[in-house]
C-alpha cells in the first residue's frame, strides 16, 4: 500500500535525535592500504616494517559502507545493496540518494584504533523539487575511538523520493 | 558547453599563499578497474558502480564514479598542494553531476582564506571538480593546514 510522504515526514520525525550506536572494529593497516590505492592517494608512512602506524585517507571512515562480514548474496537488494543505519529510518519504500558529505577531521584515524559510530537523524524536511516531493534527511554521524576521542564528525543530507 | 579553460598550475609557497591564489587543474580519470576496487574496499555492492546493462537500465551511459570518490579526488587534489604531512581539518563536497570511466575529471581550488599563527598556516578552499565538458560534478570546500615542522619533513 502507497504511504503518503506526508506519513513518512511524520514517521522520521519521531526519530529526529534518537542515537543508533555501533561498533566498526579494529582499524586494519592492510584496509587503510587498499583504499588508498584504489583512490589514487600516496599511502602515508608505508613502509612495510616502518615504524609509524599508517594514517587512514581522510575519507576513509565516511566513505566505508559496511563493517561486519555482511549478509548473504540473496539477502542483497536487487540494486546490490544491503541494509546499512541509515535503514534504521522507515522511509516505506522510498528511494534514497545521497549528495556529498561535510565533515569536521578533529584527529587522525591510525591504524590498530578500535573505532565506534554514532548515527542519529538531525532534522526531516519536506522539499518540492521539480519532479514531485522530496524528503530531505539531515543526518550525523560520529567517530570515536576506543579511548573516547572524537575522530570525525560528519554531516549529510539524504534525498528520498 | 566549452571545456575548461585550462588554468596553468601554480606552485603556492604555504608561507606566502593568499586570497585568491588557486591551483590545477589536477586532471584525474577515473577507470572501470579503479570503480571496482573502490567499490571493493569501501563493500559496496551496488550495481549502479559495476554492472553496465543496470547502469544503462537505470539511464545512464556507463557505469557510474561512486559519490566519495569524487570526494577522495577532491581532498586528494588539495592534499597534494599542501604536501607531505599537510592535513584537513574541514572537507565537504556535494554531488551535482556523474561521471563515469573514461570522463577526464578536472580538480581546481581556490583560496578564500589564510589564518596564519607562529609555526603553522591555515588555508581555506573552494574546490571544483568539472569534467571535460566542463560540467561539474563535485564544489567542494577544505581547511587545511600545513606546519612549519611538516614543510620540513620533521
Amino acid at each position: 500500500m502507497a504511504v503518503s510522504m506526508a506519513e513518512v515526514y511524520a514517521n522520521t520525525s519521531k526519530l529526529v535525535g534518537v542515537v543508533h550506536s555501533r561498533q566498526l572494529g579494529r582499524i586494519e593497516r592492510r584496509d587503510l592500504e587498499r583504499f588508498s590505492a584504489a583512490t589514487g592517494a600516496e599511502v602515508a608512512n608505508s613502509g612495510a616494517a616502518g615504524p609509524e602506524p599508517v594514517v587512514a585517507h581522510p575519507l576513509y571512515l565516511t566513505a566505508v559502507l559496511g563493517w561486519g562480514g555482511g549478509p548473504a548474496n540473496e539477502e542483497l537488494r536487487p540494486d546490490g545493496t544491503e541494509v546499512l543505519d541509515i535503514d534504521a529510518i522507515p522511509l516505506s519504500g522510498l528511494r534514497l540518494m545521497g549528495g556529498g558529505q561535510d565533515l569536521e577531521l578533529h584527529a587522525d584515524v591510525t591504524e590498530g584504533m578500535t573505532v565506534r559510530s554514532e548515527f542519529s537523524l538531525e532534522g526531516v524536511e519536506v522539499k518540492e523539487g521539480r519532479s514531485g516531493s522530496l524528503l530531505l534527511l539531515h543526518v550525523l554521524r560520529q567517530y570515536w575511538d576506543d579511548a573516547g576521542t572524537l575522530l570525525v564528525t560528519c554531516r549529510e543530507t539524504l534525498m528520498a523520493r | 558547453m566549452t571545456a575548461p579553460a585550462p588554468r596553468a598550475p601554480v606552485s603556492l609557497d604555504p608561507a606566502t599563499v593568499q586570497a585568491g591564489d588557486s591551483f590545477g587543474p589536477v586532471i584525474v580519470t577515473p577507470t572501470q578497474t579503479q570503480l571496482f576496487r573502490f567499490s571493493a574496499v569501501t563493500w559496496n555492492a551496488h550495481r549502479i558502480h559495476y554492472d553496465l546493462p543496470y547502469a544503462r537500465a537505470e539511464g545512464y551511459q556507463g557505469i557510474l564514479v561512486q559519490s566519495h570518490l569524487h570526494g577522495c579526488f577532491l581532498a586528494q587534489a588539495v592534499l597534494a598542494w599542501g604536501g607531505p604531512g599537510s592535513r584537513l581539518l574541514r572537507f565537504s563536497w556535494q554531488n551535482r553531476g556523474v561521471a563515469v570511466p573514461g570522463d577526464q575529471l578536472a580538480c581546481t581550488g581556490t583560496v578564500t582564506d589564510v589564518t596564519r599563527a607562529a609555526g603553522r598556516v591555515r588555508v581555506a578552499w573552494e574546490l571544483e571538480e568539472r569534467d571535460q565538458e566542463g560540467r561539474l560534478c563535485a564544489p567542494g570546500t577544505a581547511l587545511l593546514e600545513v606546519t612549519d615542522d611538516q614543510r620540513r619533513g620533521g
